[in-house]
């Protein structure tokens, strides 16, 4: 881009709209570069804790989900060592406080909800804490889709919404556990029940969060 | 119909762009304007001191770990003379759409 005096009104407008275009694209790519690499650590972490759990018998490798933010921050520090960081820009704020209040909301939700799950189950009956007891996977990954929608409506990308809306349907519909009840024996579904909420955390990486963020990053710049 | 005068400084390819990207973007670091523009380094380093004369832009040199870097802002009079250049350019299109409408 030389100087040239010999600018059109024309000339200047397209110049404008350009570079602010160039801004919310750069916004866009660092967006779905952080949606890819936690989608697909989550899914690695999912066949994880879902393999461990079910080869010890114990449901204690879910503690590994506290890890997934320090490894996707790790991860994340690595990829951005050699990249030219995006800059602060309105478009950048507005997906930063999106995401930041979702998860704000998700790790209040999850420490409530863990406290209130262990006082129903030590002085309550199993069939109240069935009726009473706090949905923490489900409530998470639909607080989650919600986001991905709303970074899909502020970076102007419908399909970003679409994939929000679609994880939402899947997760609500526990297709995958209908699915593997009619394939598995009823001996097997016992032991997956220490699995859980795994496979749906899988499929929501997958369609919320890996898919559109590799939809985002491969998007070409003007 | 009077056309407003454009700010001469703005009026040129890289500085306008420059401005643009500073513009949505709060302040930006040297590489990420020099990638954007796709202007080259020199060139760039020329624009942004004459933009930074005018206190248009707020250049700051500081260290990224051991690296030096520069981290170059938008000031108050530089939203306010963009605000100026913007408003004069529609001066000049409105008069070019009333054209095509007669």
């Amino acid at each position: 881009m030389e100087e040239n005096m010999e600018l059109t009104a024309e000339r200047s407008l397209e110049i404008i709209t350009e570079q602010i275009e160039k801004s919310r694209r750069a916004v866009s790519k660092d967006t779905g570069q952080w949606l890819f690499v936690t989608g697909l650590i989550a899914m690695i972490m999912s066949v994880i804790v879902a393999c461990a759990n079910y080869l010890t018998w114990t449901p204690l490798f879910h503690l590994l989900w506290f890890a997934l933010p320090v490894v996707i921050w790790l991860v994340m520090k690595r990829i951005n060592r050699n990249r030219v960081p995006v800059p602060e820009s309105f478009v950048g704020t507005l997906v930063r406080k999106t995401w930041y209040t979702t998860l704000v909301f998700a790790l209040v939700y999850v420490v409530i909800a863990t406290v209130w799950n262990i006082v129903l189950q030590h002085y309550e009956s199993p069939e109240v804490f069935l009726h009473a007891g706090m949905h923490i996977t489900p409530t998470i990954l639909t607080l989650l889709a919600v986001a991905v929608s709303m970074t899909g409506l502020i970076l102007k990308k419908s399909a970003l919404v679409w994939f929000g809306l679609l994880s939402f349907v899947i997760l609500r519909f526990g297709l995958f556990s209908v699915i593997i009840s009619r394939v598995l024996p009823p001996t097997a579904l016992t032991k997956l029940s220490l699995v859980r909420p795994c496979e749906l955390i899988f499929l929501f990486a997958l369609v919320g969060l890996m898919l559109p963020g590799w939809m985002l990053k491969r998007e070409d710049p003007l | 119909m009077v056309f407003q005068p454009l700010d001469p400084l703005l009026h040129a390819e890289l500085r306008l762009a420059v401005m643009s990207l500073l513009i949505a973007d709060v302040e930006a670091e040297f590489p990420y304007i020099k990638e954007q523009t796709g202007a080259t380094a020199g060139n760039l380093s020329v624009q942004i001191d004459k933009l930074s004369s005018a206190g248009y832009i707020k250049v700051k040199k500081t260290f990224k770990g051991k690296r030096p870097c520069t981290i170059c802002r938008i000031t108050a009079k530089g939203q306010k003379a963009f605000t100026a250049y913007v408003e004069a350019l529609k001066s000049y299109l409105d008069v070019k759409v009333e054209k095509v409408k007669s």
